[in-house]
């Protein structure tokens, strides 16, 4: 079942990229490339799963899934980023997030977690 | 053994005083003006000592030196540098620069240069370091300068095979180095001559007492773990840009050395380079670049958008995020080593020559220290098509902080 998702992230390739590896199979129903804008954008549009990007300016991806997470506990946040350390995933579950994936990722790995955090429906 | 930052500093110090004398030995004896542009002490290990000449054809002259201190030294400098050095040393002699009397005449540059260069250690260290006669090697790709000292050929004997290489014994620590390089350069040309001094572990012992600060010392250990954690975060940083890009990479330097932070910026090449520069914050905080030549940063973006005629901006961008892959690639495995976290900050792309893009993280760095720790990896294609290079800068007392987590308790 496709899914709306928001995509976060602040470089325009990786959003681009991830628009693409989702095209076939989810809706990007918005795009935001800090964490401000994330947050706007996720009350405004309501999507299934939000695909977070760690490292932004303005407002990191930990601090707007924590914001997301407070203000809608049911809210899909899988981090999607390059920072691979420890430390940062077990911040990042304690902001809330559902979902961990690094850079460099593939199709399937994004798929994979979409699937995990929202569930496969017939 | 134990190594503090104070005597890194001395060793700098007296290495650059060595090689300015060396230098000015050069240009009295040759008339070439020459003076000092590098003086690092790296802490590497073999293969990364292999590396720095493999590939590269070069004479060199090696003394060894014994008393005060044990080890030895290496004058190398490319062939056709050494035929231009032989004709101003003996006039006519370079239409057959292999002959016995060319080669005299760089074994004589060689004792005076190296000679000079060793004098000043002697004099800090208060007693005689007596010094070998000077012996003519060809390195190049079949014979590297490790394969010289393991074989222990170049005749240097008071050397024991193994001691140039960091440890008394050749099993004692002999997979790391302590080495200074000096890089002279002429002033009409880039090419230049490379001093190395390879002291023996022991020796590097009896310098820190010395020259150290017993409180601050740190095991050698330490370093040599870090230089290990930097290979390994060089290797993933690899792997990922291969995942990203499917270019085929390797890592094919990675070493920590220790320079004044005025010389930072020579150590970064005066060609165009394009990429990312990021600040990271934690322990320790400094910075990163993330370098391309202008070719590999065209094919990066190639393979990252192929058969998409893709606007500049948009081409920026994926620059910018391979940068940030390949700087969570290599700093990620440090954090996770020192039980930390490493906050990086977003990608600034750059486009300069490579000296100018690290000036102004020099000129922000030096504002709090006189030397810096850098750490330099590149990774490459094996044909060297495509490459990547790898500047870390890290605030010097931060990375002592981190040492520190990385020293092994006392038993």
């Amino acid at each position: 079942m496709a899914r709306s998702v928001l995509v976060v992230d602040d470089s325009a390739f990786m959003r681009n990229l991830l628009k693409q590896l989702l095209e076939d199979d989810h809706e990007v129903v918005g795009e935001a490339e800090n964490g401000v804008e994330a947050v706007e954008l996720y009350h405004e549009l309501n999507p299934d799963v939000v695909t977070m990007d760690v490292v932004m300016p303005i407002r990191d991806g930990i601090e707007a899934t924590a914001e997301i997470k407070g203000d809608d506990p049911d809210a899909s946040v899988i981090m999607c980023t390059s920072v691979g350390q420890e430390e940062k995933m077990r911040e990042a579950v304690a902001a809330g997030a559902d979902g961990y994936i690094t850079k460099p990722f593939q199709k399937p790995n994004v798929l994979e977690a979409i699937d995990d955090v929202v569930g496969v429906e017939a | 053994m134990n190594l503090d930052v104070e005597s890194l500093r001395t060793f700098s110090s007296l290495a650059h005083s060595g090689a300015e004398e060396a230098a000015d030995s050069l240009s009295t004896l040759t008339g070439f003006d020459s003076r000092v542009a590098v003086t690092k002490v790296e802490m590497s290990t073999r293969s990364d000592v292999e590396q720095e000449f493999c590939e590269r054809d070069l004479v060199s002259v090696h003394i060894g030196f014994s008393g005060a201190i044990n080890g030895r030294t290496v004058l190398a400098f490319d062939r056709d540098r050494a035929v231009s050095l032989v004709d101003s040393l003996v006039p006519g002699a370079s239409d057959n620069p292999e002959s016995e009397l060319a080669t005299s005449g760089l074994k004589e540059l060689g004792n005076i240069m190296l000679g000079g260069f060793i004098d000043g250690w002697a004099d800090f260290l208060g007693e005689a370091i007596d010094i070998t006669t000077p012996t003519y090697v060809e390195l190049d790709a079949d014979r590297s300068l490790v394969d010289v000292i393991d074989a222990g050929d170049d005749a240097t004997g008071e050397v024991p095979s193994g001691e140039g290489l960091g440890g008394d014994t050749p099993e004692a620590g002999a997979s790391h180095v302590l080495a200074f390089q000096n890089h002279l350069e002429t002033v009409d040309e880039e090419a230049g001559f490379y001093i190395y001094m390879l002291p023996t572990r022991e020796s590097v012992g009896r310098i820190v007492d010395a020259a150290g600060d017993a409180d601050d010392a740190l095991p050698v250990e330490t370093f040599t773990t870090f230089s290990q954690m930097i290979t390994e975060g060089a290797g993933q940083a690899s792997e990922d840009l291969t995942a990203m890009t499917g270019i085929d990479t390797d890592v094919d330097v990675s070493r920590l050395s220790f320079v004044p932070i005025e010389g930072v910026p020579m150590q970064l090449t005066d060609e165009t380079r394009r990429g990312v520069v990021l600040e990271f914050t934690g322990t320790p905080s400094g910075y990163i670049a993330i370098l391309f030549d202008p070719g590999s940063a065209e094919s990066v973006a190639d393979a990252l958008m192929p058969g998409m005629d893709a606007d500049p901006a948009m081409r920026k961008s994926a620059i910018q995020e391979i940068g940030n892959i390949v700087t969570s690639g290599f700093l990620d495995g440090w954090a996770d080593s020192l039980e930390t976290t490493i906050d990086i900050s977003p990608p600034t792309y750059v486009d300069d020559i490579g000296s100018a893009i690290v000036d102004p993280l020099v000129a922000e760095l030096a504002q709090t220290q006189e030397y810096a720790f850098l750490i330099d990896s590149a990774i490459a294609t094996p044909d060297e098509t495509f490459t990547c290079d790898i500047y870390a800068l890290p605030d010097e007392q931060e990375l002592r902080t981190a040492f520190e987590r990385l020293a092994p308790e006392p038993s």
